[in-house]
């Protein structure tokens, strides 16, 4: 006889490890402030050392500790090498670490040092979104408080993890947050191309992934608890939504859609549904409002 | 795995010019481990990440499960007895011709009844199939890859065969990697028109084909070493273009594992061991093994395979019958990839 093991949220919620922030947008600014702030040579160390990192994590999301210990240890070795003078690299450097040591730290079920270290990065980021084409960094820090949301649902502590997403999610749509108040200190002067493209991927990366790893839940009760406790903070927001693009306006019209099926109007939620996916250009918004199908 | 370098870059290598290398460059050269720091001791690392990567508790193992067992009421009890699920997220359900009565039914059953207790909440599928005909060979849309080993015959139209399985693989909506290795015979080494009527891009955005020479019982190490070094020269004839080069997680050292090995493919792909019980456990490499490497006091210390082969400190010489099968005609396999860039 065979039992079904209860999936968590915090086995359900991906860790971000900004693969997918880090579109050729992100990757394109990230270069182009790294080649304004570095000369060659510290570029090149600074590459190195993200190289080992991110081969830690590589090792961390396929469960091999040891294998991502050596690579941390490696990047810390030549870390502790650098002459503390050298801000600029260490800035750089404390950004990347936080966020895969992060991660290595939850992989070893140690809760508090990741929340601590998320902490510690967040403030280093934020001091280097002050230099000149890094003000975009803040959409890194939205990212690390989506982790750090995970970890609060390892802990037991749904509640606020659910709180914590919806935050990320808030900020992202209006530009404010209540909640993350530090995310308000930024340096941000105009929505530029560039940034509403990341911010816009981000957001709808940050609703879907939710959503799609809530509907992993075969209860449809449970789902419902779980994926309300997230929305409602969300639309409560939506009427200060200020949209900068397409993507903005299909997680806008997303989101009144998914307010219909909560409201329990099933019948004109299956309808908008059905339109939503036959217009919507995303596929991931299209698949997390067909994931609802089930529950109806 | 692998990348062309321009004779501008090759230069500024060469130079040592590092600095000179435009940022893209130089993270793609990086990620390759052609610069590395300084200070690396490049074989000392190499082996110690083959260590830590295979031979620790939390390593994803991937769980052999062969077809004939998988109508064995008891069978799957027993695995789930021996095998922590914390440990493995992959299941390979291998399917031999011989016992493939209703086999992707069983296969599909067996990977729910696994999903169970396997950590992960969807663990990947590989479907290894061992068949003669691949013609009618239809791969179902549940896994996540499929490696297919290819009995050729000498009396069948291969090239027939292998348009039929490339169809079959291109329906359906999902799409996932496929391997297919083709095991030749020696006898078609001297059918020339079957090597003629093949199109030059075999392989496709999903399927990877990887072939060798099939290795009878009666060929000594060195005559079949000849026919794969045959079989790549009429490749390179009929400009036939494929990646017959390793890949970098190659774990050759398995060749050296006390239990024996029933089918043992290159690149690391297929592993099953004699014994039915005891087939999904990996085995290890084992530290006194890694340290003798990291030694450089072996005959594989000083070989240019070493890092590509993982290296077997009981070998007495260089290059003998226990090396992989790769280091035929090397650089042959080199330029045939090369040439696969440029069709």
């Amino acid at each position: 006889m065979t039992t079904t093991r209860k999936i968590t949220v915090a086995e359900k919620l991906r860790w971000n490890t900004n693969q997918t922030l880090e579109t050729n947008t992100y990757i394109r600014c990230y270069s182009d402030a790294l080649d304004r702030h570095m000369d060659p040579a510290t570029r090149q160390e600074f590459f190195m050392i993200s190289k080992f990192l991110t081969d830690g994590t590589v090792a961390l999301s396929k469960n091999q500790i040891s294998l991502a210990a050596y690579h941390f240890e490696k990047a810390e070795r030549y870390i502790r090498q650098i002459d503390p003078t050298r801000e600029t690299l260490l800035k750089f450097i404390a950004n990347v670490y936080g966020r895969s040591k992060s991660f290595h730290y939850y992989k070893l079920n140690d809760h508090a040092a990741a929340i601590r270290l998320i902490e510690e990065t967040q403030t280093a980021t934020e001091a280097l979104e002050a230099k000149e084409g890094l003000a975009f960094l803040v959409l890194d820090r939205v990212s690390q408080y989506h982790n750090m949301a995970r970890l609060f649902f390892s802990l037991g502590l749904e509640e606020k993890g659910f709180h914590q997403l919806s935050a990320c999610i808030c900020f992202l749509m209006t530009g404010h947050s209540d909640v993350l108040s530090d995310l308000n200190r930024n340096y941000i002067k105009e929505y530029d191309g560039p940034f509403i493209e990341m911010k816009s991927s981000l957001l709808q990366q940050l609703l879907t992934e939710t959503i799609l790893s809530l509907q992993k839940e075969p209860s449809a009760e449970l789902f419902r608890k779980e994926s309300a406790s997230f929305l409602e903070p969300i639309f409560q927001r939506t009427e200060k939504f200020v949209k900068h693009s397409d993507t903005d306006e299909q997680v806008h019209d997303w989101l009144s859609i998914a307010r219909v099926f909560y409201a329990g109007d099933i019948l004109s939620f299956k309808k908008l549904s059905i339109r939503f996916i036959s217009t919507s250009k995303s596929t991931k918004l299209k698949e997390a409002i067909k994931g609802y199908f089930s529950y109806c | 795995m692998g990348v062309m370098l321009t004779t501008y870059v090759v230069n500024l290598l060469r130079d040592r010019q590092f600095q000179q290398l435009p940022n893209n460059i130089f993270n793609i050269l990086m990620f390759h481990e052609i610069i590395v720091p300084e200070d690396e001791d490049e074989l000392s690392d190499i082996v110690r990440r083959k260590v830590l990567q295979n031979n620790t508790p939390e390593f994803q193992q991937s769980l052999f499960i062969e077809s004939k067992h998988l109508d064995e009421s008891d069978y799957l009890e027993e695995l789930k007895s021996k095998f922590h699920h914390a440990f493995r997220d992959e299941i390979t359900i291998v399917i031999d011709d011989r016992f493939k009565k209703d086999f992707f039914i069983q296969a599909e059953k067996t990977r729910s009844y696994l999903g169970e207790i396997i950590a992960q909440p969807e663990p990947a599928s590989t479907l290894a199939v061992i068949t003669t005909d691949i013609s009618t060979l239809v791969l179902p849309e549940w896994i996540s890859s499929a490696t297919v080993v290819w009995d050729t015959n000498v009396m069948m139209d291969w090239t027939k065969s292998l348009d039929a399985f490339r169809l079959n693989i291109s329906k359906g909506e999902r799409s996932f990697p496929v391997k297919l290795h083709i095991l030749f015979d020696e006898e078609i080494l001297t059918t020339t028109e079957r090597f003629s009527s093949m199109t030059s891009s075999i392989s496709s955005r999903n399927l990877t084909i990887v072939c060798g020479v099939r290795r009878r019982e009666h060929h000594s190490f060195d005559q079949w070493k000849m026919y794969e070094q045959q079989l790549i020269q009429r490749l390179k004839e009929n400009k036939i273009s494929l990646n017959l080069l390793p890949e970098p997680q190659t774990r050759y050292h398995l060749n050296g594992n006390q239990n024996g090995h029933k089918l043992h493919l290159e690149n690391g792909d297929l592993i099953l061991f004699d014994d039915d019980y005891e087939i999904m456990a990996r085995p290890h490499l084992g530290e006194p093994w890694a340290q003798q490497l990291m030694e450089k006091n072996t005959s594989c210390s000083r070989c240019q395979f070493l890092p590509m082969c993982g290296g077997n400190p009981h070998h007495v010489e260089n290059l003998n019958e226990e090396c992989p099968e790769f280091i035929t005609a090397f650089s042959d396999r080199i330029s045939l990839k090369y040439k696969l860039f440029h069709l």
